[in-house]
């Protein structure tokens, strides 16, 4: 390939490296502005997809997604009871120290309108946002009252709003588990987890609180690894509500 | 062969669109990879843009799918320069 040709190229390259950049620096700058549009559009596409989806042609394939998702609903609001009832009798114990939960704040719920799974980033988009009231910073929690916190409003476009789950990748939260400060680090998923001094009295379902979030619930433990040469344990933490099967947040003020 | 070579980058940016609004985030990063393998498919980036500014938790955070897939356009090119173009 001659030189000139090679230029040409290098050339080409060159204007698409900073077209590129060009756009995302104009976005960063606008506040998001293209950003919001394109929720937008990926809010529409979700739909379009779900009605194609629900045709004819996906029938018997539908069914048995249809009935998987039920079971599994039914699956996560049994799990979503449990942490309520455990998370109820800990308040009751903890009474005399300082950490109180703040729950049944006022908020709003919203309908979950992309998939947790799509994204890369382990966010989600909702159909709510600055005209409903929603925040940034604002809590979605999930699951029957007093709710599971499973991320945090990091977007709002006028009505629609990202929420980033608190469990997404290399997300750190301090959080406490039997009254044992941690910090847990998210692996997406739903899965988070944190390490733990090898005395710690921490057992599989436990509660997870993170006093950051008003001292609310965000998730339980769900496998306790010790190191038999190291002083510390392994903590995999859980959320106790899929996030594949909910179809509805509630937002609440932090 | 350049017409297939042609409906096989289109569908492979369609793949990807698609990929970044529905899909897994493993179809649109393995459409890019693809792409910049053989073409130094400029619409193989905007797949990657279109990816972090549709999931990208905030305004600052590092767009991996962007920076990516420019650097995967630079970084392949002396090998479609020396395999692929004429």
């Amino acid at each position: 390939m001659n030189s000139f040709r090679q230029n040409k190229q290098t050339r080409k390259l060159s204007i698409v490296t900073l077209v590129t950049l060009a756009i995302f620096v104009t976005d960063v700058a606008s506040g998001g502005v293209l950003r919001g549009f394109i929720h937008t559009v990926g809010a529409g596409a979700e739909s379009v997809i779900a009605l194609f989806m629900q045709s004819d042609f996906f029938a018997s394939r539908n069914a048995l997604k249809s009935e998987n998702q039920s079971l599994k609903r039914e699956i996560a609001r049994l799990n979503t009871l449990i942490v309520e009832d455990s998370a109820l009798r800990a308040e009751n114990r903890a009474l005399r120290d300082i950490v109180r939960l703040a729950d049944r704040s006022v908020g709003i719920a919203a309908p979950v309108i992309t998939s947790a799974r799509r994204s890369p980033y382990g966010t989600f988009l909702i159909g709510a946002g600055a005209v409903d009231g929603v925040r940034v910073g604002d809590l979605v929690l999930a699951g029957a009252s007093p709710g599971v916190v499973v991320g945090e409003v990091t977007q709002i476009d006028a009505h629609r709003a990202l929420v980033q789950q608190i469990f997404a990748p290399n997300i750190s939260t301090e959080v406490l588990v039997s009254g044992v400060p941690l910090f847990l680090s998210g692996r997406g998923g739903g899965s988070a987890r944190a390490d733990a001094p090898r005395d710690a009295p921490i057992s599989v379902g436990d509660i997870v609180i993170a006093p950051s979030f008003g001292g609310r619930p965000i998730g339980v433990v769900a496998a306790v690894e010790k190191n038999v040469t190291g002083a510390s344990q392994t903590v995999h933490i859980t959320l106790p509500v899929n996030m594949a099967a909910t179809l509805f947040v509630y937002v609440s003020n932090k | 062969m350049f017409q297939t070579s042609k409906t096989l980058r289109t569908v492979f940016f369609i793949v990807g669109i698609f990929g970044a609004l529905a899909g897994p985030p493993w179809l649109p990063f393995a459409t890019i990879v693809l792409s910049m393998l053989r073409w130094g498919a400029w619409e193989a980036v905007l797949v990657g843009l279109l990816v972090d500014l549709l999931w990208l938790p905030s305004l600052f955070a590092f767009p991996v799918y962007t920076v990516t897939s420019l650097t995967l356009l630079w970084i392949f090119e002396p090998m479609r320069r020396q395999f692929f173009y004429l």
